[in-house]
């Protein structure tokens, strides 16, 4: 068992109308086995026997797949490895006396509730603009009657995949969220039974995607660097296409 | 009591058909006047909450994380059953019913596991609908795969994110819902009471968890999708919030709870790794066809696993179990593994790790088709543990992977408490003892797409409700009683953090009530539990205020429902006397060692009514009759 | 009635414009490639664009309609990307991905807008005479040699393309990414594209300054006329 000891400088902010500041505290022995919530997870014992108040944290599965979980470490969303969340990020990717400097996405769209945590609903509410195919339940033909090649099918899978953890937008140096909603639309679009709504369903979720706060894409690519599933930027351009024909369709009729 | 399951009467194979014949309907221009409560949102609840919706009813969906979307369904790999026969090899309807019925060691009730099989179809035919991106053959159809030992192929998946692809596909359903006027989201939202007048669910307590409000809601009747209670064993590979919370208030309302001691434990997971250790993750079983399983044969040997030569190594399974070797299924192999690390052969940091070596594998089939076969889940235990199992054996462990029990339903998933529902993972209903590998997707969507619609509006055309508002006394009452939980907690301010009491409580169940049980060790562990409770209330430490955002007061009431319901899962393994689905009971064995159900004895699901904290819980006998299919005893020797 | 304008629609304006202009880079590069051929060439090309009046006059307007269109909206975008930031962070998200190109874009827009300003008052709003080899000669080539025959304003004129060329580099692939036009497998080669064409630019633009200074180092040097009586000219005489 190796450890390490390391200093963390946290973001730590009250509620979402204080102010907040980074505050440090020192870690010893840190087993490198440890994922970097449970180092987190550590932090809080230590605290709440101090007397002090925890570190509020999001995280749920730990396994990486539901996307409560996300910050920025030393200026990484979701760390410095590659292709995972924080929950799946180890210590031993750090080394012993280093300073991690641990802050929220920050974004306009997501408002800090608590130290860390963010208010992630406009995702939600991007969804509910249109993030859906609008199929009844019990209306539906059989599985099989519509087929779909393998390769498309993997494609709108890849797109799929999107954990709406945030950490494109943490990552956008204009805190855009094009990524997500790309995804999103991308996915929905590459199927056969999701083209009908395509256009429509484009329009309402970039408006709302404008709505909330969001920043536009400047093609930077670093969102999809930073994404944990490794969502490529192919889909945003798919998504772009797709506003295109949208925008004639609703100035033209 | 007597418990009525309400089953309809007839032929296994009509009974659904005409359930939904015979059942009342509510006029589409009343429904808009009934309102249903749903908390949870995972497969069952989302689904449920999407169709409600779409009928017409008023729906309010209550979820404790931040949105709807990451409910812990979210995290099923490996695939979702139905009978379509697509693949042609002789599946049917009756054949997933009959091997459902069997996994769960017969401990289940035919005509609700019939009903199972049944729609599991129609999921498939929505799902796709949805958008869900199922693995495709290169002709454009969906592709199957055998799975959990099944002999036919009937498994549809979504690489290994099918419960991810699934859920989205369920939440995509909840957001155009919520999209209109008729259904409202409430995340971050945790349920505290269940409100009862006249005998009916009318309504639930819940705190906000950003600003610690508590806010009360009336309905016509509450559906509880809120998963299974797996958590109560502090490390398992359930999400961090996954809780029992909810059903737990229910059951302390009057609700049954069905079957509290089978749960399952998955026997190939990543192994603890120390005290800090928060969850298990889990491996697919796969891995288990080319590994073979082994502990060194001395007790505390602390060599490099590459460094114990052949003759010093025990494949246990093998030995054990000439026929069916490292291929025995879950429970078994889960047993063994714990036995070996209880003899204290158990390797690794901790000494609760058994080694699963692919070197005779390699060897036999190469690298690169072990890559090929196993190249994700290597590259997973990799960047876990820190260790390339291509050049040492892999550490795994058993963990607690899912709940078969919960709230007692009948036919119409409603529990003995009139108004109050319960879906997918909360109830105890499909699988029996044991569950299948795939079966739980397709009974969380099943319930809540095909079953519940239909059975509420049963319920709610019959039901004659008064008008109820949250100013009544029922409401002020249920305000009052969890208020005071609250700042009774917070005003202990003793010296030991929550997760210390959890990971107590935990260990205290993984040790007395987990995959082998004896009565000595359960008479042991019901002494423990109110000791471990009673410090709890008296020296639990949290920090903080009830008006703000709270984690580890959300966390310290979650334990504190976990410390009642340890009790209850206690008395429920102390009654079963026999060995089933997934436990072994030491006092039931057979002469070779091996796992022994009573079927004359045991052939009924305990039910079991709150009489109070510490108070002993009284047992409701519902006896399952077999009709359709024969029970017989398994062996893997 | 306020119409909100879409933010990818905003983008594919910006690239649509964008896209305008770089076809007049194109148009100016094929232009001015006819110093190489001499004072001639060079002469009869610009009357001919000035012979074309009204047109001419057309086209600047056009011209400088999608330079403020394309100004215009990069400022709203950037205003409202910065807005949509309001607490930065206090370790900038390392840089993965971005080039230098793509960071320093609405730098390279300004030096650029300056330029064009500069590079009008320089050789369009000014006269058209200038030294050549020391003699006063009348037409734009005249004009442009002796301007780059001042290392100043050679220097200033080969960083103003260089933001170009920077600015190119990343606008190509990303009109290509905003108009949809880019694929996961295409998008590679659209990059190193870009990057091509970029350096081309610059090559190619850059190379006027160097070879007017070349010239006029080689015409001084061995030749000096003898009515010539500027002090230079003495100067190297002696």
């Amino acid at each position: 068992m190796k450890t390490i000891n390391i200093t963390v400088k946290v973001w730590r902010q009250e509620n979402a109308v204080a102010k907040g500041h980074f505050e440090d505290y020192k870690l010893t022995e840190i087993d490198t086995d440890m994922s970097f919530l449970e180092m987190l997870d550590v932090l809080n014992e230590g605290l709440t026997l101090s007397g002090e108040l925890p570190l509020a944290f999001d995280s749920d599965c730990r396994e990486g797949i539901c996307g409560m979980c996300g910050a920025v470490v030393n200026g990484e969303p979701h760390g410095p490895v590659k292709a995972v969340t924080i929950c799946q990020l180890h210590m031993r990717s750090f080394t012993d006396g280093q300073t991690l400097v641990i802050e929220s996405w920050r974004s306009k769209a997501f408002p800090v509730i608590k130290d860390i945590v963010v208010d992630r609903s406009a995702f939600d509410r991007i969804m509910m603009a249109g993030g859906y195919i609008s199929v009844k339940t019990g209306t539906t033909t059989d599985a099989n009657a519509n087929l779909i090649t393998s390769d498309i099918a993997e494609e709108a899978m890849d797109a799929a995949q999107c954990i709406g953890c945030g950490a494109c937008v943490a990552a956008c140096p204009n805190a855009s969220a094009m990524l997500f909603v790309g995804a999103k639309v991308s996915h929905l679009s590459l199927l056969p039974q999701g083209k009908i709504e395509c256009v429509e369903r484009v329009r309402k979720m970039v408006t709302q995607m404008d709505k909330e706060g969001f920043g536009s894409c400047s093609n930077e690519y670093e969102c999809s660097v930073s994404c944990p599933k490794e969502i490529n930027i192919s889909h945003i351009a798919r998504m772009n296409r797709k506003m295109i024909k949208a925008t004639i369709k609703s100035v033209v009729g | 009591m007597k418990l009525n399951s309400n089953v309809p009467k007839g032929k296994l194979k009509d009974k659904w058909t005409q359930y939904k014949f015979d059942m009342k309907l509510v006029n589409p221009a009343n429904k808009r006047k009934y309102n249903i409560i749903v908390v949870g949102t995972g497969l069952a609840g989302a689904s449920a909450a999407a169709s409600y919706s779409e009928l017409g009813y008023n729906v309010k969906v209550f979820c404790i994380q931040d949105s709807p979307r990451r409910a812990h369904s979210i995290a099923a790999q490996g695939g979702i059953n139905a009978a379509k026969n697509y693949p042609n090899d002789g599946d049917s309807i009756y054949r997933l019913f009959y091997d459902t019925i069997k996994g769960g060691d017969y401990r289940s009730r035919e005509a609700n596991v019939y009903r199972l099989a049944e729609v599991s179809n129609n999921i498939i035919d929505q799902c796709v609908a949805q958008g869900v991106p199922f693995a495709r053959d290169y002709d454009g159809t969906l592709s199957n795969r055998s799975f959990g030992g099944a002999l036919v192929s009937r498994t549809f998946y979504a690489r290994g994110q099918t419960g991810q692809q699934l859920h989205l596909g369920a939440c995509g359903a909840l957001m155009k819902e919520a999209s209109k006027p008729n259904l409202e989201i409430f995340p971050r939202r945790e349920m505290m009471e269940l409100v009862i007048h006249e005998g009916k669910a009318r309504g639930i307590v819940v705190r906000n968890l950003i600003n610690g409000e508590l806010e009360s809601y009336t309905a016509d009747m509450v559906v509880l999708a809120s998963g299974g209670y797996g958590n109560i064993y502090f490390l398992s590979t359930n999400a961090m919030s996954t809780n029992s919370s909810a059903i737990w208030a229910a059951h302390k309302k009057g609700a049954f709870f069905a079957n509290p001691c089978f749960v399952q434990i998955h026997p190939t997971c990543m192994p603890v790794h120390g005290e800090y250790q928060s969850k298990l993750t889990l491996m697919s079983e796969s891995l288990r066809n080319d590994g073979r399983v082994w502990v060194p044969q001395k007790k505390g040997d602390k060599r490099h696993p590459n460094d114990i030569p052949e003759n010093e190594r025990d494949y246990y399974l093998e030995n054990k179990y000439p026929t069916f070797g490292n291929l025995v299924p879950r429970d078994v192999a889960s047993r063994n593994a714990k036995e070996q690390c209880d003899l204290g052969k158990g390797v690794g940091n901790t000494g609760l790790a058994v080694y699963l070596d692919f070197k005779e594998a390699t060897k036999r089939i190469g690298l690169e088709a072990i890559k090929a076969k196993y190249g994700n889940l290597f590259d997973m235990y990799k960047q876990i543990t820190g260790k390339d199992p291509y050049s040492e054996p892999m550490m795994i462990f058993p963990a607690i992977h899912y709940t078969m029990g919960g709230l007692w339903v009948d036919y119409n998933l409603m529990s003995n408490l009139p108004g109050l529902f319960v879906l997918g993972e909360a109830n105890f209903s499909d699988h029996g003892a044991n569950r299948l590998g795939a079966s739980a997707l397709m009974q969380g969507l099943a319930d809540g797409y095909f079953v519940a619609p239909y059975t509420a509006g049963n319920y709610l055309a019959q039901v004659n409700n008064n008008e109820l508002t949250t100013d009544h006394e029922v409401f002020q009452e249920a305000e009052k009683a969890a208020k005071d939980k609250i700042e009774k907690l917070l005003a202990i301010k003793g010296n030991r953090t929550v997760d210390d009491f959890h990971k107590e409580l935990g260990k205290l169940l993984w040790d007395n009530c987990g995959i082998a049980r004896n009565e000595t060790d359960l008479k042991k562990a019901l002494k423990e539990i109110p000791r471990i409770r009673e410090e709890f209330w008296k020296n639990v430490l949290i920090p903080g205020t009830t008006d703000s955002f709270n984690q580890t007061l959300e966390r310290a009431m979650r334990v504190a429902d976990f410390l009642e319901m340890a009790e209850l899962m206690i008395h429920d393994a102390s009654d079963r006397k026999e060995s089933c689905g997934c436990h072994l009971r030491e006092e039931s064995q057979t002469e070779e060692g091996e796992a022994l159900r009573k079927d004359n004895e045991y052939s009924y699901v305990s039910a079991w009514e709150f009489k109070g904290v510490g108070k002993e819980p009284e047992l409701h006998k519902e006896e399952l009759t077999f009709e359709e299919v024969e029970l017989t005893q398994r062996s893997y020797k | 009635m306020k119409i909100k304008i879409p933010s990818i629609i905003k983008k594919q304006i910006i690239a649509l414009t964008g896209f305008l202009l770089s076809g007049f880079v194109a148009a100016h590069l094929l232009g001015n490639i006819m110093i190489f051929f001499g004072p001639d060439a060079y002469n009869s090309y610009a009357k001919k664009l000035m012979s074309l009046g009204p047109i001419l006059y057309l086209m600047e307007a056009g011209l400088i309609i999608i330079f403020l269109i394309h100004m215009g909206f990069t400022i709203t975008l950037v205003i409202e990307n910065r807005k949509a930031r309001p607490i930065a962070y206090k370790k900038t998200p390392s840089t993965k991905k971005r080039s230098i190109a793509t960071r320093i874009m609405p730098y390279t827009g300004t030096l650029i807008f300056a330029f064009v300003v500069l590079h009008l008052l320089d050789f369009k709003y000014n006269n058209h005479y200038g030294m050549v080899a020391g003699k006063l000669q009348e037409g734009l080539y005249a004009r442009v040699y002796e301007s780059f025959t001042d290392p100043l304003h050679s220097l200033l004129y080969i960083i103003a393309i260089c933001a170009v060329s920077f600015h190119l580099t990343h606008a190509i692939q990303s009109m290509f990414q905003t108009f949809g036009l880019s694929s996961a497998k295409s998008h590679p080669y659209l990059v190193k594209i870009s990057i091509t064409i970029g350096v081309l630019i610059a090559l190619i633009f850059g190379s006027l300054p160097i070879f007017v200074m070349v010239k006029e180092k080689a015409a001084q040097k061995p030749k000096v006329s003898f009515y010539d009586t500027s002090k230079e000219v003495m100067h190297n005489e002696t």
